[in-house]
């Protein structure tokens, strides 16, 4: 245990309670809060919601990558009866949104990207709109010469995207340098380099962007919006359309799907407001799902150059990374990657002396977000194939170079990161005993297809992660005449199924039925507490914790209040299944309900209610080192994945995959398989299938039969094993798992294919026709291995 | 993306049917939709009129045998296809073909007709009638007539249909001494195939008497392999002979190229596949 755990007695009660393992944690729960309605079609998405007076925006977008707008017309299109308001970037007054406030909401006069927002309609028709605009808005554009990708935008001389930057290159530093590399390298017995590439890939999430805006009867602007941090949109919004945001309220409903691109207010939801605001009527838009592949942000094209130097034994002494990120034309959370692939970086294995250089970099293509595992997958992708590759040249086990490599219980890491019971060297251990391996190029082939297996090891955040001045979150629990409670949560339920788990600790702590704890999470916002975002991995852990404090605080209120009406020590009663009990006279019982009614029934009553604001022990990362212990607790896990290889046509075929993950306690086994197994599935499709291509700025590949993802003929196997550590803080013992499993898979396939043919395809996805050019490669006489 | 606004026909016979289809130049018949609703839906394709044709007593699902020809009806899914006894006992290249349509719910509603009539070269059911040297049955306004299923695709989505005339059904001859397969490359199973092959070849003690071979997304056409066909004619099926065929009947190919496949990979991929069907084939025999 930690020196922070023994000297913070709050921690001590969780560590205490940990041990009791009560109530319901452990327990498999299924989905009863939103399961039934999303699979029954119940489910109010905003595409469902029609409201009186209703109007819908039309967006009319650049039809050019890159250029200005020399003039704008469109006196015509007032004339039309359906057309109620018309917004240009002209006239509009937006203030820029993105963490570097350098993208307007409506555009002009520069064009940066296709698509980019630069007229918006509120009409009561849009159909008619779409028809209308062709004739009545005229636009000319003056067309500059585009940048498609990062090298190209780094070119000397290379158009510049945002002129006033000076440079293509974002102004943020992600750079992260600890030890002495150049001592490092020249100790070595081995130095090898390489390099990799991910591609650009879409969410593509069963819900296409959409928001609503309309007015409550108080007249404030309510965002009907698919957010995932709606305590802080408020404000992003109100800044942007210059409006009071204490007049503003944000309102979540059932979302379908965001896997990271809910961090950020959108051009189109600062549009709907706008033209609210204009009208004074409700207004719509949901994006068609052609228009979700083409316009909305993307995960970043990612290339890196790594280089790593070893000791005879596989031991790293150095290593040396160069991330280049092309972030679009506009800065979000995408660009902001950068910081978590430095803590893969430095993180993931040991290694004392490490330089992380990334750059962010500007390009005419559609901007980028932060996409579940914020840039860890990409990564750990190309970390842990050059690890393979670096075994293989030292003729190495590569389980064994990692076994090497790989922490086991508390270290802090070069980018002061304090992982606490890392079990990294289990995990990679217990993975590959599930998984059968046997030692490098063992697996029995049949004829043309070979099989292989293939390690990753994770290290990621797990105990929030604080990438804001907060990283807190509140909860309420009020308990009605009938000791049912509701827990109020901040949290957003974007389909990770955080509230079952929520449920399961208020019950736990409480004493009461779980199917007493309803929990509200949706809707109004303002009807719950702050919290700071859903993402990092961070709701159950935070929202958790909080609500496992809050539960315990109004368990010794109640209990305390009983103890005077029972007559007895508080120490003497326990709440078991909503009864209260004593221990020492097992006749003193009382039902929680009745004695909440009783306090309701009489003169100088009280009613139950508590609340707890969490904000877990950590600190931001240093603005100019990048360092910082941004998270309570980090996980680890390793994966292992058997795949078959099919030498002639290149297709590569998973047969099974084991996760092993060190999320602390696990509270809804059922509901933790399937964060992981998800994940999993979704790295699979950018594994084996997802890339988005682009022509001069352009998305080709707009829909899902042009663009596959998996379904379930396409997922093989997935055995999740779970290994529970103590966690600091958490709920429970509880830490962070959505992103766990769409972290390790890239990497661990690469390595099979690699296991299985020898061939060693570089960048994603595995396309047949690029791993039988890898293959071809590799029997070629000089290949090098 | 919703459909733009059509006009929707409902005839009440064939005859009406056709002659709405022939009168009305822009309007569409709708079988099982599977492949004209998506298009309507990305508005790539929007037709102003649609004349629902799967109500059509002529068109109901059914496959009968009548002498030693099988006879499929217009509106028999992808699903009973691949169910359907007779085709599984006589024509099993074409019950493989349509076991392979992307997933179970797009089985249960495309129908054979429709997949047909859109001349797309990525639809598996085409190499496997090409194959079988079906015969698509036509009906039009003046009357019914049989096309030979190799002068039936005429260019991308373009076929030998004259306007107003519908599928209403297929005829196979029974083959003699027939050994069949299908066989396709996709990277996921609903997305539209990379490449796929039929073969269909009558054998006598170990010697090909005859060959007939489709490709799939080898051409902007669905096309048959003749050359390679004809030089399998008389030869005994061994490795040799293998891998000439699949060498003679993909060496001229010119397969389109997209964001999924280039050319000269589908063009490999088309060869591993027709090496494939003819070595399971050789197994077959063998066993």
């Amino acid at each position: 245990m930690s020196r922070a755990v023994e000297e913070n007695p709050e921690t001590q009660q969780i560590q205490h309670l940990k041990k009791e393992r009560q109530g319901y944690i452990g327990t498999s729960v299924p989905r009863t809060f939103d399961g039934e309605d999303k699979v029954r079609g119940f489910a109010e998405y905003i595409n469902d919601m029609e409201l009186p007076g209703m109007l819908y925006a039309y967006i009319v977008r650049s039809p050019i990558p890159h250029g200005v707008i020399k003039s704008i017309d469109y006196s015509k299109l007032l004339e039309r009866d359906h057309v109620k308001a018309v917004i240009t970037g002209k006239d509009s007054g937006f203030n820029m949104i993105g963490p570097l406030r350098d993208n307007p909401p409506l555009k002009y006069p520069k064009i940066r990207s296709l698509g980019d927002e630069i007229l918006a309609i509120a009409t009561t028709d849009p159909e008619r709109a779409a028809h209308d605009v062709q004739e009545d808005v005229k636009i000319e554009y003056e067309t500059y010469e585009g940048v498609f990708d990062a090298d190209a935008a780094l070119r000397e001389g290379a158009p510049l995207v945002h002129e006033e930057t000076g440079s293509n290159v974002v102004k943020a530093n992600f750079n992260v340098e600890s030890g002495d590399i150049g001592e490092g390298f020249s100790k070595s017995f081995l130095v090898r380099e390489d390099e990799f590439s991910v591609p650009r890939v879409a969410f593509a999430p069963m819900g296409t962007l959409a928001a609503l805006a309309k007015f409550d009867e108080s007249r404030n602007l309510v965002l009907v919006s698919n957010t995932q941090q709606p305590f802080q949109l408020k404000r992003e919004l109100g800044e942007a359309i210059n409006f009071d945001p204490s007049r503003i309220r944000i309102s979540q409903p059932y979302i379908g799907g965001t896997f990271g691109r809910g961090m950020a207010l959108y051009p189109f939801e600062v549009i709907v407001a706008s033209l609210a605001l204009k009208t004074g009527r409700p207004v719509k838009i949901v994006l068609d799902r052609t228009e979700d592949f083409k316009y909305s942000p993307t995960r970043q094209p990612l290339k890196v150059r790594i280089k790593t130097g070893v000791d005879k034994r596989g031991k790293i002494l150095a290593r040396e990374v160069d991330a280049i990120l092309d972030t679009g034309a506009y800065v979000s959370w995408g660009a902001f990657d950068a910081r978590v692939m430095a803590s893969t970086v430095t993180g993931l294995y040991k290694v004392e002396n490490v330089k992380f250089d990334a750059r962010a970099v500007y390009t005419n293509n559609v901007y980028t977000i932060n996409m579940r595992g914020a840039g860890n997958p990409q990564m750990d992708f190309a970390l842990e194939s050059h690890h393979d590759m670096v075994a293989s040249q030292l003729g190495m086990d590569p389980l064994e170079f990692r076994l090497v490599n790989a922490h086991q219980g508390d270290y802090m890491t070069p980018q002061g990161m304090f992982a606490r019971n890392s079990n990294l060297k289990r995990a990679l251990e217990i993975a590959a005993e599930k998984i059968g391996w046997k030692g490098p190029h063992m697996q029995p082939g049949n004829g043309a297809k070979k099989r292989g297996i293939g390690f990753s090891g994770l290290f990621h955040v797990g105990g929030g992660a604080r990438v804001y001045h907060t990283d807190g979150s509140g909860a309420i629990l009020k308990m009605d005449d009938y000791a049912n409670v509701t827990l109020f949560t901040g949290i957003s339920e974007i389909g990770q199924g955080s509230i079952q788990a929520l449920s399961q600790i208020v019950a736990s702590e409480l004493g009461v039925p779980l199917e007493k704890v309803s929990v509200v999470y949706k809707g109004d916002s303002e009807l719950r507490p702050w919290d700071t975002a859903t993402h990092a991995s961070r709701g159950t852990f935070v929202n958790g914790a909080a609500a496992q404090r809050a539960a315990g605080e109004l368990k010794e209120t109640l209990l305390k209040d009983a103890a005077d009406l029972l007559k007895t020590d508080l120490e003497d009663l326990v709440i078991e299944q909503g009864i209260i009990k004593s221990r020492s006279d097992s006749s003193k019982t009382m039902d929680l309900g009745k004695f909440v009614r009783k306090s309701h029934f009489r003169n100088n009553g009280k009613t139950y209610l508590s609340y707890h604001y969490f904000d877990p022990d950590t600190e931001m990362a240093d603005t100019k080192t990048n360092k910082g212990n941004i998270s309570s607790d980090y996980v680890t896990g390793a994966t292992a994945a058997l795949v078959e290889v099919d030498t002639e046509t290149g297709a590569v075929t998973p047969l099974k995959i084991v996760v092993v993950a060190d999320c602390g306690t696990i509270i809804n086994p059922k509901g933790a398989k399937g964060q992981i197994i998800g994940g999993a599935a979704q790295a699979l499709g950018h594994t084996l299938f997802e890339e988005l291509a682009t022509e001069r700025g352009e998305v080709v590949n707009t829909g899902f039969s042009d663009y596959e993802v998996p379904g379930i003929t396409e997922i093989p196997e997935i055995e999740v094993e779970f290994i529970e550590s103590e966690s600091r803080e958490g709920p429970f013992g509880g830490k962070g798992i959505a992103e766990m499993g769409i972290i390790m898979i890239s990497g661990a396939v690469g390595n099979a294919v690699y296991d299985a043919t020898n061939g060693r395809v570089t960048s994603l996805p595995f396309w047949g026709e690029k791993v039988l050019k890898a293959i071809e490669k590799s029997r070629e006489p000089k290949a090098a291995q | 993306m919703r459909p733009r606004p059509f006009l929707l026909h409902r005839p009440n016979t064939l005859k009406e049917a056709s002659e709405l289809l022939y009168s009305h130049e822009d309007a569409k018949p709708l079988a099982g939709g599977q492949s004209l609703i998506p298009m309507m839906k990305l508005r790539i394709y929007s037709p102003e009129e649609i004349v629902m044709i799967g109500h059509l007593p002529e068109m109901q699902p059914g496959v009968k045998q009548e002498g030693s020809t099988i006879v499929i009806n217009s509106m028999t899914t992808h699903d009973m296809v691949h169910h359907n006894e007779l085709i599984s006992e006589y024509l099993p290249v074409l019950s493989e073909a349509a076991a392979a349509i992307a997933d179970q719910q797009i089985r249960n509603r495309g129908t054979i007709g429709g997949n047909i009539a859109h001349g797309d070269p990525s639809t598996n059911l085409s190499a496997a009638l090409l194959a079988l040297d079906a015969k698509v049955l036509a009906s039009g306004k003046d009357g019914q007539r049989e096309i030979p299923i190799d002068e039936f695709f005429l260019d991308l989505f373009t076929t030998a249909l004259e306007p107003g005339e519908i599928i209403t059904g297929f005829k196979v001859d029974i083959p003699k001494n027939s050994r069949q397969k299908f066989m396709k490359i996709t990277r996921s199973d609903t997305a539209f195939p990379l490449a796929f092959v039929a073969v269909n070849i009558q054998l006598s003690d170990g010697v090909v008497k005859d060959a007939r071979i489709g490709l799939g997304v080898a051409a902007p056409t669905p096309i048959r392999a003749t050359e390679a066909e004809e030089y399998l004619k008389n030869k005994q099926l061994n490795q040799e002979t293998i891998l000439k065929t699949a060498e003679m009947a993909t060496k001229d190919l010119e397969p389109p190229g997209d964001v999924h496949a280039s050319p000269e990979y589908r063009k490999n991929l088309l060869n591993v596949l027709m090496k494939r069907c003819l070595n399971s084939l050789l197994e077959e025999v063998k066993q």
